[in-house]
């Protein structure tokens, strides 16, 4: 398949063929760039046409080819026949309509004898299915009052309206919190089978491919590299490419090599209490940082994990002070540097730096990557004293980028190497501290493993302090010393990698860490999951008492009552904030052993 | 810990990523961008040598009146005897040193209030915003009109006047784009360094904002233009230069008899209008291209 733009032409895809069988879910893996997306869209019509796009080949449902079928059959076919379940929740839902309404027009375009209130009986009937709890209550919602995971729900409910016989869905949890993406995936199965269809699942994820998928093909650079039952791939991949993936993937329960040991002493960065405050809409108070304590050492990795909007990027921000707290105190070395402005803060601005989640808004479009690496030194007035030209190449060349690369504008280079580009800049000063807010969360997964690859090195040769937020378990597990765990503005649980990762204490952790798919399919169904119901609750108008209380199993009246503090519980080696910490071996899912203790 | 090993120094451009032109370059490779850049050059170098390629002084009365275009006198005479060639030629310039001039105070104004209202918000905002307002919906004919009864005739009122009445527009652009970069991270990068906010406004943020205002800016050009052939059409341009408006005013009694004095004025404000536009467009289109 050739996209023509202008007189350049791009072969996105060449040569593919894939197969999917009745009642069996295909899986297809691929970075990005690597025609997975482009494919299924091409296969469904949902392409521009020529002269934008050529299509050349045959997509046979059942025989028939979807690509030569006319207009008007190809739009009986989809919708009701193929059901398709798309990336973004944000942005695949019509703002304007209600979201019942969407649901129920998946019903009246294809049967043209269903009245309309009869379609919004079935549309409630369908949501009620998909997991949407009381969905008469919010029949009136617009698509902007549901979260991601409901309108997530919601385009599934869409997808199977019509019982088709083929399902796609394009990276469907994708953009979702771990937890969600859990609820969404048994969504996604349920379906699949309550309908009985076949379904093509495409995504870079692993994980989910180990948990949904019977057979799976491997695509890159537009071709298929790789073909396999799903078994079959993971305990004997074939292509390089699929090493690759399988390489690159932090997994959570694989032994951990050390790390060297942490100085004690005066802690490098220190959080009292800090609080945090936005106005939200009219009168609301969006508390994203309520009460936050941690404490980073000298060349120390924290890792910070939390779903989005638990604060995690807040809490990063006010310790760099590039957002003002309303409570509590932030030290550094022991200097007061709360409220510190300009001149107070010129210390701590070479010492404490960030780097940046998005490589494509985080560097100026319009300043070359020279002048973007030497800013901080020309800001502070030490370009000249540090060498000018020979410390920017100095710096390229620590991230591995040749010193020519001074020359470039930012879009003339890839994500990861644009985050490289962020590093360094991040290191020009050289900092003590480097906080990193998501810093490859945008990133394929093989890039993703050079960057952890050269974040590590830096560390050790340069002696820095990590503050490591993500909400990759895994990744998380696999670089810092210590964790925090934080839910809604508050930090849940801390202590070391081994403590929080093994004997999970509070209950939210549980559930984070077996909600991540594991890339392992012999372990569908085999272990225990433990399922967070509902949604996050709306940060200005928190639960009273422990916050996770309205999502937990072991909520008891008494959580209603009192926050729980964050300190070592009985039982437990390292601070829990909840009343019933669990004290025994976690009923999580452990690799290869579902029962037995580590 | 993974096995990869990283990569060796890259050359960013070995890979297939491709050296993106320029944004004019690129307006100018579609068919309506080439139009409008000949047409805009052709009207600029018309202006700026207008002394050169005019054959005589249009105010000059040395030939015979009401003559159609001729060998000596390519587009005709009017009724008194003035060359018309040399008449749309000055013109030009008087529409380019307009347009010039114009352009210069809309982008200064322009940008200064998009700028300082985008990034600063609060009440300077709310100000400078009440402020656009006011000059937004002051009618430029009716202020023309008023302004010369007043102060009479000439081309540095019109420049004013125009420039003072069309530069809301940009500004509401300007700050649009601030308002969208302010919160990028690479503006927070450079607050996290200790940058002053004036350093950020002028090295972060303005060249990221101009490009919109710079398509935008083509266009209230052309409407500029326009504008002042309107004014002299209607007798309120300046006496002492030619525009191609007050040679359509004087057109206006030999319609039936002397055609070229109303076309080729005419043709010279279709066109140089139409080129500014195609430009401006073009301009647009290669910048929603690459958002």
């Amino acid at each position: 398949m050739d996209f023509h733009a202008g007189k350049r032409t791009v072969r996105a895809v060449d040569g593919v063929d894939l197969e999917v069988r009745a009642g069996e879910t295909l899986g297809v893996v691929g970075e990005s760039g690597s025609g997975k997306t482009v494919t299924l869209l091409a296969a469904l019509g949902l392409l521009p046409p020529p002269p934008y796009c050529t299509v050349t080949g045959q997509v046979l449902l059942d025989g028939r080819d979807l690509l030569t079928m006319g207009r008007r059959e190809l739009r009986g076919i989809r919708g009701r026949e193929i059901g398709m379940v798309f990336q973004d929740p944000m942005t695949s839902l019509h703002p304007s309509l209600r979201v019942v309404d969407q649901v129920a027009e998946a019903l009246l375009v294809h049967d043209r004898r269903l009245s309309a209130a009869a379609a919004r009986v079935r549309s409630l009937e369908l949501l009620e299915r998909v997991g949407v709890a009381r969905p008469d209550r919010r029949a009136r919602d617009y698509p902007h009052q549901w979260s991601g995971g409901m309108r997530q729900r919601a385009m599934i409910a869409m997808a199977i309206a019509n019982a088709p016989r083929l399902l796609v869905a394009d990276e469907p949890t994708t953009a979702l919190d771990v937890t969600i993406q859990a609820q969404i995936l048994d969504v996604l199965r349920a379906a699949r089978d309550d309908v009985g269809a076949a379904a093509v699942l495409i995504t870079h994820d692993l994980g989910v491919i180990a948990e949904l998928a019977d057979r799976v093909t491997v695509m890159q650079h537009g071709r298929v590299v790789e073909r396999a039952p799903v078994g079959a791939l993971f305990a004997r991949p074939a292509h390089p490419h699929t090493v690759t993936l399988l390489d690159a993937l932090p997994r959570l329960h694989t032994p951990l090599p050390p790390r060297p040991a942490v100085a004690s002493g005066e802690p490098l960065l220190r959080a009292d209490h800090l609080v945090t405050h936005f106005p939200g809409q009219g009168r609301a108070v969006v508390r994203a940082v309520d009460g936050v304590s941690l404490t980073l050492a000298r060349a120390e990795t924290l890792g910070l994990v939390g779903e989005s909007g638990c604060g995690k990027s807040t809490l990063a921000r006010t310790l760099v002070r590039l957002v003002d707290p309303q409570g509590g105190r932030v030290l550094f070395r022991g200097l007061d540097i709360t409220t510190a402005r300009g001149r107070a803060l010129r210390p701590v601005r070479r010492a404490l730096s960030m780097v940046f989640q998005d490589p494509y808004a985080s560097l100026n479009p319009r300043m070359t990557v020279g002048e973007i690496v030497a800013q901080p030194l020309r800001v502070s007035g030490t370009y000249r004293s540090a060498g000018g030209p020979r410390r920017v190449d100095e710096l390229l060349d620590m991230v591995n980028l040749g010193p020519e690369c001074a020359q470039r504008l930012p879009h003339e280079f890839s994500g990861g190497q644009r985050q490289r580009i962020g590093i360094a800049r991040a290191l020009a000063l050289s900092p003590e501290v480097l906080v990193l807010d998501e810093p490859v969360s945008s990133l394929d997964v093989s890039i993703q493993a050079q960057v952890v690859d050269l974040l590590g090195r830096l560390q050790r040769d340069l002696g820095l302090a990590y503050l490591f937020i993500a909400h990759d378990l895994a990744l998380v597990r696999q670089l810092s010393d210590r964790v925090a765990v934080m839910y809604l503005g508050k930090v849940v649980e801390t202590g070391t990698r081994e403590q929080v990762y093994e004997l999970p204490a509070h209950p939210y952790t549980q559930s984070l860490l077996s909600a991540v798919p594991v890339p392992d399919p012999s372990h569908r169904g085999s272990g225990r999951r433990v399922l967070v119901t509902g949604d996050v609750p709306d940060p200005t108008d928190p639960p009273s008492g422990c916050r996770f209380r309205t999502r937990c199993w072991k909520a008891r009246p008494d959580c209603a009552e009192q926050e729980p503090e964050l300190v070592v519980r009985p039982g437990s080696d390292h601070p829990t904030a909840c009343l019933y910490a669990e004290t025994e071996r976690a009923p999580v899912l452990v690799e290869g052993r579902p029962d037995q203790p580590r | 810990m993974s096995g990869t090993a990283e990569l060796a120094a890259v050359a960013p451009s070995a890979t297939h990523r491709l050296r993106r032109p320029r944004l004019l370059v690129r307006a100018v490779r579609t068919p309506g961008g080439a139009a409008g850049a000949v047409l805009t050059l052709v009207l600029v170098v018309v202006g700026v040598l207008a002394p050169l390629l005019a054959p005589t002084d249009p105010f000059a009365v040395d030939g015979p009146p009401l003559q159609a275009p001729s060998a000596g006198y390519p587009l005709g005479t009017d009724a008194l005897g003035r060359d018309l060639l040399s008449g749309v030629v000055y013109g030009a310039r008087t529409s380019l040193l307009v347009a010039a001039s114009v352009a210069v105070l809309v982008v200064v104004i322009g940008t200064a209030v998009g700028l300082l209202s985008g990034y600063l918000g609060g009440w300077v905002d709310d100000v400078l915003m009440r402020l656009t307002e006011l000059f937004q919906v002051l009618p430029r004919f009716f202020l023309a009109l008023v302004v010369i009864a007043f102060f009479g005739p000439g081309l540095d009122r019109l420049v004013l006047l125009l420039g003072l009445t069309s530069w809301p527009l940009l500004a509401r652009v300007i700050r649009a784009e601030v308002f969208s970069l302010r919160h990028r991270e690479f503006v927070e990068a450079a607050r996290l360094q200790g940058a002053s906010r004036t350093r950020i406004l002028l090295r972060e943020i303005l060249p990221n904002a101009l490009p919109p205002g710079i398509a935008l800016l083509g266009l209230v050009v052309a409407q500029v233009i326009l504008i002042e052939a309107s004014l002299g059409f209607l007798g309120l341009g300046d006496p002492n230069v030619t525009s191609w408006g007050t040679l359509a005013s004087e057109a206006q009694r030999f319609l039936r008899v002397a055609w070229w004095l109303s076309l080729f004025p005419g043709l010279a404000i279709l066109l140089a209008v139409l080129g500014l536009n195609l430009l401006g467009d073009a301009v647009t289109d290669a910048l929603s291209g690459r958002r």
